[in-house]
């Protein structure tokens, strides 16, 4: 609005609303995949636009991802499909533990998050640190709460989406970080800006400029913000050392496999990974880059351990939906449960855990708040 | 396609069995609205001062520093509306009540029955429902509510399961009024309301539509007050930004005509202004426009000194 007020050009909420409908960075992407995988032969052009604007507007993931891929989605709509009970029940399972994740965890955590970083110049270390770690939940809740559920409301009408969360704050460095975390815009940066720069097929200082450049695009994706920038800047210099290493494949198994805890080793990989992507996420909710420095200065600057900090009942939630979801890493989401050995094979206790997590959401959820990727 | 759906009915029934029973639950926890009733159903003949309005008067006027019996009956955010409707309902409940205080703040028409807004919508929402179910004050636009159901309408007061178990809501706290602090413990401090009221340089028509039926209310109890030899008294409360000269002289001014306005039918009606009063400083507010514990204090000491004493000729 900014740019375009300095341009010459008025325009207001209403007229930005208008010509910047929600979603639009999520199907503008959608639209592009298409023509640049027709372009390139991938696909045929299809001659039924109802399955292409079906393909384009596809309303469980119109506003907020999972961004498809014309190659995935678009058949699907061009064959004919059943109604599959197995399908649709893990399709509301799914959309109950999004429902979770948003209501009970993202919710709960932004009370506390949106008091602490409108006010941060008045709040003491710990209260800072504390709601920098619930910002790193309440994103995570928030943004893949409502990518479950999407996922989960495509699955009853017989459509699957990909996947776009693969718990990534149980990633053991930053590159298997963003092969976790909004998979469905990583990969699409990958395949059409990456690769085609030359991708890592390259001299290592080519390697490099792609590298930060889809960062940084990336980071500018979300909004005309330096945070923004920053935040993909920051994350393309944890990511250079190890691409430039060659090391940035080295965590592509599944975590702690076969075992039920990591071992000491990947415990610690985990911690520091959330840690550094903790502070990625401060710059990322910062109004602008001199909050989030003083803010995180601040948080390191006046830190005094204790107990005495807001936002217990959201960091207790929180870590309940990590447990769960470290029970559950292996499969596709938190309430994938079925099949599962022990006590939960028996159908009326599953039920029993359905139903309280659906009370959960009823009777543990904070005021509500529009999903914040809403506006991107 | 039948199994799945006779499964979703199956889950329906048995959540909606679970919400029953929290519904139930939730109706043993003494709330804002109920211990209210309680106090002006077996009380109200002890109450001289009624002190009516939203959070400022809440949180910002301590029974406990007033010599006659007073009753804080403000709710924060309560809407000029309720504040007429519990006078005007509950009157002859106080046969012995001589002094009704009522706030008026600068953006008084944000006070309006009909304020929407994101927060407001959800805690709307919960008045309508809470002041027709315990105080019978129907919501000021729209149908009654079919479903007086706190576990809906209550999500904005916090997770409703807690509140259970614990046993505890703002409820209890209701007739404590002894400062921001105290209410809601450690909350980030400072002047984080100072930007959030939009300043009217421009009187809009939603502005003008909230004013006038503020206005309106406040016009009412100022009669009411007059007809029944009720003094009444209107308090601007002292407010941060006035000392870093953030408003502007046309919200102030706009308030000044709604009190001329209000008082025009009680020519015994009072108005005090303490905005600007210098007595009070940051260390006494919760934030620009709320005082904390020790503002609340300092404040009802001075209103009880200067105004309530003063003017009854002790």
């Amino acid at each position: 609005m900014a740019l375009a007020n300095t341009a010459g050009i008025y325009l207001d909420d209403i007229t930005l609303d208008l010509v910047l409908p929600v979603g639009i960075s999520f199907y503008t992407f959608q639209a592009l995949s298409y023509s640049i995988d027709v372009y390139k032969g991938k696909i045929n052009a299809t001659h039924d636009i109802v399955a292409f604007f079906a393909y384009i507007s596809f309303f469980p993931q119109l506003v907020a991802g999972p961004i498809e891929r014309a190659t995935n989605l678009l058949p699907q709509f061009l064959r004919e499909r059943k109604f599959n009970y197995g399908t649709a029940v893990d399709g509301m399972r799914q959309i109950l533990w999004g429902l979770f994740k948003k209501m009970v965890i993202a919710d709960n955590c932004a009370s506390v998050v949106n008091g602490v970083f409108e006010n941060y110049q008045y709040e003491g270390g710990m209260s800072l640190l504390v709601a920098a770690v619930l910002f790193s939940f309440q994103i995570y809740g928030d943004f893949s709460g409502y990518s479950d559920m999407a996922i989960g409301t495509a699955k009853l009408f017989g459509i699957k989406l990909m996947r776009n969360f693969k718990v990534p704050y149980f990633s053991r460095d930053i590159a298997e970080f963003w092969r976790r975390w909004h998979i469905s815009l990583t990969t699409w940066f990958r395949d059409y800006i990456y690769i085609p720069l030359g991708g890592s097929r390259c001299k290592k200082s080519k390697v490099a400029r792609n590298t930060a450049t889809i960062f940084v695009v990336s980071g500018l994706w979300h909004g005309a913000n330096w945070t923004f920038i920053a935040w993909g800047a920051y994350h393309a210099v944890l990511f250079l050392p190890l691409i430039i290493t060659g090391k940035n494949r080295k965590y592509t198994g599944e975590i702690a496999e076969n075992r039920k805890l990591p071992s000491a080793r990947e415990a610690a990989m985990i911690f520091m990974t959330f840690i550094l992507v903790m502070i990625g996420w401060i710059v990322f909710r910062s109004v602008n880059i001199m909050d989030a420095w003083h803010y995180i200065l601040r948080m390191l600057t006046d830190f005094h351990f204790t107990f005495d900090f807001p936002g217990k009942f959201a960091l207790a939630l929180s870590i309940m939906m990590l447990i769960v979801e470290w029970m559950t890493r292996n499969r596709v989401h938190g309430l994938d449960i079925k099949g599962t050995e022990g006590i939960l094979k028996f159908a009326p206790v599953r039920w029993s855990v359905y139903v309280v997590v659906f009370m959960m959401c009823i009777g543990l959820t904070g005021s509500a708040n529009p999903f914040i990727y809403f506006q991107f | 396609m039948v199994k799945f759906l006779r499964k979703i009915f199956l889950f329906g029934m048995i959540v909606l069995a679970c919400m029953f029973f929290l519904e139930l639950a939730l109706m043993d926890i003494p709330n804002e609205y109920s211990l209210k009733l309680e106090k002006l159903e077996n009380q109200g003949s002890e109450i001289k001062t009624l002190i009516l309005g939203h959070s400022q008067a809440f949180h910002g006027l301590n029974p406990a520093f007033m010599e006659d019996s007073t009753f804080n009956c403000a709710t924060p955010w309560q809407a000029s509306y309720y504040d007429y409707e519990i006078l005007s309902r509950y009157l002859e409940l106080m046969p012995n009540i001589k002094t009704v205080i009522w706030p008026i703040m600068t953006n008084f028409y944000d006070l309006s029955g009909n304020i929407s807004g994101y927060f407001t919508f959800n805690y709307n929402n919960y008045v309508k429902c809470m002041a027709d179910k315990y105080l019978g004050i129907p919501p000021l636009s729209g149908n009654k509510y079919i479903f007086k159901s706190e576990l809906i309408w209550s999500n904005w007061k916090g997770a409703v399961i807690p509140r259970i178990i614990l046993n505890r809501g703002k409820g209890e706290a209701a007739l404590h009024c002894n400062g921001y602090y105290a209410q809601y413990g450690k909350l980030p401090s400072g002047r984080n309301n100072a930007n959030n009221i939009e300043e009217p340089e421009k009187i809009s028509d939603d502005i003008k539509v909230g004013a006038l039926e503020v206005i309106d209310f406040g016009k009412k109890i100022s009669k009411l007050c007059c007809d029944n030899d009720i003094r009444f008294i209107i308090l601007t409360f002292p407010n941060l930004n006035y000392h870093d000269e953030d408003l502007s002289n046309n919200r102030t001014s706009y308030m000044y005509r709604a009190v001329e306005e209000i008082l025009s039918v009680n020519p015994n009606g009072e108005y005090y202004d303490y905005s600007k009063d210098n007595r009070f400083i940051e260390d006494d507010f919760f934030d620009a426009g709320h005082l904390n514990d020790s503002g609340a204090t300092k404040f009802s000491r001075i209103i009880e000194e200067e105004v309530l004493r003063k003017t009854m000729g002790n």
